[in-house]
């Protein structure tokens, strides 16, 4: 609706071995492998999803950063289930995943398990499984992180009555190399954050 | 057959990266899907293809793996009786 005013509630970031939750440092071990954090990050959340193992780099990547957007907080106890919104971007689309499959099929038998992950929206599933979310998802792949584009797709969400809610953001992993920054957008007058802008959302984005 | 189970509980847990879970804490005869370890449809596929990298066995037919895949005890006695003499 017009006039509406969405704001980024929370948001989370992982980069280099560093893990920022809603502008806080949480994790800061530059030196350590990415299996490595995720393990160690895994450990330390005492987290118990044993499915978290199996996911590939980027799922795991992506669901690590969800986990920490959305720690202590049911988004479903807030919003029904089907007008939570799942709105994802990167540049290399599941090719990380691609190429180890492909590497598989060359040796031989390929793994089913990795086959499932050699599209990039699977991450958009494993966040929807754990937190029981059934809206609106996209998964959109280029070059660089078209964020004024993705907020005026999830504002068109909004506007057409789709989404209450919606997590977004950039979730890229190619040959160890790392990047995800996710946030949860919401409409309600009342609430409190940051402006859903471009500009709030760069000030945001660059902190990590 | 014992280290034919041995050698299974070891095999599940390293293809389906059950990182949670030790060879040693799989039964015998507990059930592999739902309501024992709690594996899922890919993890049949994979089981599947454990045969293959393992023991050179393919499933003749797919409605045997409800009863094969029910325990790793079910899936020594199928290894045992098929594998190539």
């Amino acid at each position: 609706m017009s006039g509406d005013k969405y704001v980024i509630e929370k948001f989370a970031a992982i980069k280099k071995g560093r893990i920022l939750s809603n502008g806080k440092l949480v994790h800061d071990s530059p030196e350590e492998k990415f299996e490595e954090l995720m393990d160690s990050v895994y450990r330390l959340n005492n987290l118990s999803y044993p499915k978290f193992h199996k996911m590939d780099h980027l799922s795991k990547l992506g669901f690590m950063t969800s986990e920490f957007l959305l720690k202590d907080y049911n988004l479903t106890d807030s919003y029904s289930s089907d007008k939570i919104g799942v709105v994802l971007a990167n540049k290399s689309s599941s090719l990380d995943t691609d190429l180890k499959y492909n590497t598989m099929l060359r040796n031989g038998i390929a793994s089913p398990a990795v086959f499932v992950y050699t599209l990039p929206n699977i991450l958009i599933g494993e966040i929807c499984i754990r937190n029981k979310i059934k809206g609106e998802s996209v998964f959109f792949i280029s070059d660089h992180y078209k964020m004024k584009e993705q907020i005026d797709y999830i504002k068109l969400l909004f506007a057409t009555e789709v989404i209450d809610a919606c997590i977004s953001g950039w979730v890229e992993f190619i040959r160890g190399n790392y990047e995800s920054f996710l946030y949860l957008v919401t409409r309600k007058d009342d609430q409190q954050g940051e402006e859903f802008s471009n500009e709030s959302l760069t000030k945001l984005y660059n902190l990590i | 057959m014992q280290e034919l189970m041995q050698n299974l509980k070891v095999q599940i847990v390293e293809q389906l990266n059950l990182k949670d879970i030790k060879p040693e804490d799989i039964g015998d005869d507990q059930p592999l899907f739902v309501e024992g370890l709690g594996l899922d449809s890919i993890d049949a596929l994979e089981l599947i293809v454990l045969l293959q990298q393992h023991y050179g066995l393919k499933l003749a037919k797919a409605e045997d793996g409800p009863d094969v895949f029910r325990s790793v005890s079910s899936m020594a006695k199928y290894i045992t009786a098929n594998k190539v003499k």
